[in-house]
């Protein structure tokens, strides 16, 4: 579903990513892991078309959208699904609002199967009570929650996470990372979550990716990589 | 050291040559949407308000106080001459021809030009810029051509209204403290202002008002560096439409009196 061959990246002379290639099969559920600052927004901006590499390419679902223009990135994007750290919510609509706004943007359906869909997804999210409330009246949870009500909402095919358990505390982290999985699992969709959280990983996660120096240094299930003899991976997985 | 010394001597104009350069292409992404017919007339109406109410009362204000000002010291000058009788229309003139439209302006850009730029800007540190492309929809058009579009329509408004307040503090002073007639004061008024004086006047606003819908836009959209960044565009947007509505107002002001004659 998602095909990253040979993507490299630099800011500055700043190599960022380096030379970085994996396969994500349709309907799992990866996690993308490494410290912080070594490329993992970077990656998941370049699978959504925000940022195009030096060298490499990524194709989604049989198309290849490196080298695509934004007028056709916008329509790519309708069927990718985007969790930003800080959910990213527009803090002049109500919560209600956010959700609708792609539907109301992209489908032809009436005023009433939008307010029925929205509704079906924030009660998903365990939000049934505030579709009326402002993002800025909910938790740093809650509109985590919100935002990932938003981008399911297009029936995506993919759906890329940044960081959805950080700045949470442990239950609520917990909470959103079965509520992921839950919802990938549901939905079909193919699923990518970056994340530093060792724990958390693996709850969300069938498989994950080591990221280290801007090389994708491990991969595979959590016994693959907790048993990896790399240096870095067995480091990072003692903590 | 000598290099170095001249690459930040050169940095100053390179780094303004290629903001230019963004402004223009930004324009150019707004006019594509203008002319695709993809303009969100729904939200340009509701921008239309919110800068409208933003800066109406300062508006009303400024202008109330200016054209009283502007009649007594009209007054102190006139009296020297013997000219009293003239003040209703030198307060008229002024304000028409000069004053409602480049003040209006000025007002405009540090309340609504402000609140456009604050605004975009924290969507922008916030991702809500981002975000909305991830969702498959074109910020330029949900975002900026609205406001831009109703800074094109709200400052012509204000500057109508700007100038009927700034003719009745002037009214005010020139009955309640000159002496004048009302009637008199109110018919020379009328009799001065030809269209030529008024449209002088309002041909300039709508270049000012599309140099700042132009920078707000422009330095809210592209704004980095969390709150600080907020605050830092903000003042650079109100600080370069300043001094482009006084730029601009110098250079259409001669153009039209070259061209249209007084
Ligand atoms: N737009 C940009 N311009 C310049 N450098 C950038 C840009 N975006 C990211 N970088 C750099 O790329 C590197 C990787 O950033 P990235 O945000 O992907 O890290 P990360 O792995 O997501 O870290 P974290 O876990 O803290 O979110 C950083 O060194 C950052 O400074
Ligand atoms: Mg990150």
């Amino acid at each position: 579903m998602i095909l990253v061959e040979g993507l490299s990246k630099a800011f500055n002379g700043n190599k960022v990513l380096d030379q970085v290639s994996f396969e994500v099969a349709a309907g799992e559920v990866v996690a993308l892991m490494g410290l912080s600052g070594t490329g993992k927004s970077v990656l998941l901006f370049h699978i959504i078309g925000l940022m195009s590499p030096e060298s490499g390419s990524v194709t989604v679902d049989g198309t290849r959208i490196t080298g695509l223009s934004e007028r056709e990135l916008l329509r790519y994007r309708r069927k990718i699904g985007y969790l930003f750290q800080d959910g990213a919510l527009y803090d002049f609509m109500t919560v209600g609002e956010n959700v609708a706004f792609p539907l109301k943007e992209h489908g032809q359906l009436s005023a009433n199967d939008i307010r029925v869909k929205v509704d079906e997804h924030l009660k998903m999210v365990d939000l049934a009570g505030s579709f009326d409330k402002y993002p800025s009246e909910l938790s740093g949870g809650m509109r985590k929650r919100a935002a990932l009500a938003r981008a399911l909402v297009m029936n995506v095919k993919v759906l890329l996470c940044d960081e959805p358990t950080s700045g949470l505390d442990p239950i609520r982290s917990h909470d959103i990372s079965l509520l992921i999985r839950d919802l990938s699992k549901k939905t079909g969709c193919t699923t990518m979550v970056t994340t530093h959280d060792v724990v958390n990983a693996f709850r969300i996660a069938d498989r994950a990716f080591v990221l280290n120096g801007g090389k994708l240094v491990a991969q595979g299930t959590e016994k693959e990589i907790r048993s990896s003899q790399a240096p870095f991976v067995k480091d990072f997985f003692k903590g | 050291m000598e290099l170095r010394y001249n690459r930040t001597m050169f940095k100053a104009p390179i780094d303004m040559i290629a903001s230019i350069g963004r402004a223009a292409l930004f324009l150019g992404d707004v006019l594509g949407v203008i002319v695709r017919g993809r303009v969100r007339w729904g939200e340009v109406f509701k921008e239309v308000y919110v800068q409208g109410v933003q800066s109406l009362g300062i508006v009303i204000l400024a202008s109330l106080a200016s054209g009283a000002v502007l009649a007594m010291q009209s007054r102190v000058a006139l009296e020297r001459f013997g000219a009293k009788e003239v003040m209703a229309q030198m307060v008229a003139l002024s304000l028409v021809r000069e004053l409602s439209p480049v003040f209006t302006a000025l007002v405009f850009s540090g309340k609504s030009g402000a609140g456009v730029a604050s605004e975009l800007a924290t969507m922008s540190v916030n991702n809500q810029v981002l975000a909305t492309r991830t969702l498959g929809v074109d910020p330029v058009g949900f975002l900026i051509v609205p406001r831009m579009l109703a800074c094109i329509m709200v400052l012509p408004i204000l500057v109508v209204v700007s100038g009927l307040t700034g003719i009745l503090g002037g009214y005010l002073i020139g009955v309640g403290e000159a002496n004048i007639l009302s009637s008199s004061y109110i018919r020379q008024t009328i009799e001065a202002i030809g269209y030529q004086d008024f449209f002088c006047g309002f041909i300039k606003v709508f270049f000012f008002a599309f140099f700042i819908g132009w920078i707000c836009c422009f330095k809210g959209f592209f704004t980095s560096g969390g709150s600080l960044g907020v605050g830092r565009s903000t003042t650079q947007a109100v600080a370069a439409c300043y001094i482009s509505v006084i730029v601009s107002n110098t250079i259409l002001t001669k153009l039209i009196l070259t061209l249209w004659g007084s």
